[in-house]
């Protein structure tokens, strides 16, 4: 195995990790403050069309970025004012998320399948022609969207642990009546969480329309948003975790194409189960291994809250 | 929800509407359904609000 082939490989990865990254640490951050939005999908399907639409209508990949997020974000405002406000159940909700996403990017965007864009450019393609040492390609052969995932990372991470406002989303998550009766906004916190939440699926869906595959198709997240989700549990709510995982499933998508180029008779299909196979193990062994403690789901997941006035 | 699909079959095949519109209505009807639950579940009052 060359080097040549080694980083090529490499980059393939953690392009094939990022947009699973930017869901689940969005996901992250929502199930922290004690919401569950099975919705990902669709909001990642809506900033994915958002984006390609407005990076082909005005031939700017960054205004198409910022069109996708927020495209993700209006979706998750949609979710929250009904799980929030309204109280609905979450699962049921998000599933119809979903639903609505789906049938919504593919009636937005049936009139842009097939055209092409222009994929995001890479660091070294800003700075340079684009030729360089395997070294130097593995470190700046990427586009912005792949450093700015591995620095939400560490931002959620922080934000998580040290900032106030982040324990305050935690303590909001574990038990909301408390966090309520000690004078948080509840409502207030959770709403925000599941907008950054959204926000952070339409980047992802952004970064697989307009630079993991630059073009548009129905349904192109091809169950990412349920990757994303099982990665979140995965990882056990840790952030960094999250990486390590997002990482490892890149790996494990790009090692099926590997495994078929290079004439391995495994069915394409069954390396598709190996991340809800790991996700299943990884439940299994927390929930009935020595170290059951540490299955940090927050206490509050999935639970309306209202107010008692 | 089976109706839906049907309906949204027969759409397409006598109005011309794209397949996707079927799963937008659909979305949608997920929506109402779960907001209208609000209305079983609390009586919405008019209050006066109390200021000094």
């Amino acid at each position: 195995m060359t080097l040549d082939f080694t980083v090529s490989v490499l980059i393939t990865i953690m392009a094939a990790a990022t947009p699973l990254l930017f869901a689940s640490l969005g996901e992250l951050v929502v199930e922290k403050s004690g919401v569950l939005n099975l919705g990902i999908e669709g909001m990642m399907l809506a900033g994915a069309v958002a984006a390609f639409a407005v990076g082909v209508s005005t031939g700017s990949g960054i205004l198409g970025v910022v069109a996708g997020t927020a495209a993700g974000a209006l979706m998750a405002f949609a979710f929250g004012v009904l799980t929030l406000t309204l109280a609905a159940n979450q699962v049921a909700t998000g599933l119809a998320l979903t639903i609505f996403g789906i049938g919504l990017s593919a009636l937005l965007g049936a009139s842009f399948v097939g055209v092409p864009v222009e994929e995001l450019p890479t660091i070294l393609e800003m700075f340079s022609d684009g030729e360089a040492s395997p070294i130097v390609q593995l470190i700046l052969g990427h586009d912005l969207l792949v450093y700015l995932s591995i620095v939400a990372t560490a931002c959620v991470a922080w934000f998580l642990k040290k900032s106030r406002a982040g324990m305050i989303l935690r303590a909001v998550g574990e038990s909301d009546i408390s966090a309520h009766s000690i004078g948080y906004n509840v409502i207030g916190v959770r709403y925000r969480a599941v907008i950054f939440g959204g926000a952070m699926s339409g980047l992802a869906g952004s970064y697989l329309s307009l630079s993991y595959t630059p073009m548009w198709a129905e349904e192109m997240t091809a169950g990412r948003g349920w990757i994303a989700l099982a990665l979140v549990v995965f990882a056990s709510w840790r952030p960094w975790r999250v990486l390590m995982g997002a990482y490892l499933f890149g790996g494990v998508t790009i090692g099926a194409f590997l495994a078929q180029g290079l004439g391995v008779e495994i069915p394409a299909q069954v390396l598709n189960m190996l991340p809800y196979l790991a996700t299943i193990l990884v439940l299994t062994l927390i929930a009935v291994g020595p170290w059951k403690g540490r299955l940090n789901a927050p206490a509050c997941l999935g639970i309306p809250f209202r107010p008692s006035t | 929800m089976a109706l839906s699909y049907i309906g949204g079959e027969n759409a397409q095949v006598e109005v011309g509407l794209p397949e996707a519109v079927t799963g937008v209505f659909q979305g949608l009807l997920l929506f109402f359904l779960l907001a209208s639950d609000f209305l079983v579940r609390y009586r919405v009052r008019s209050v006066r609000l109390v200021t000094e």
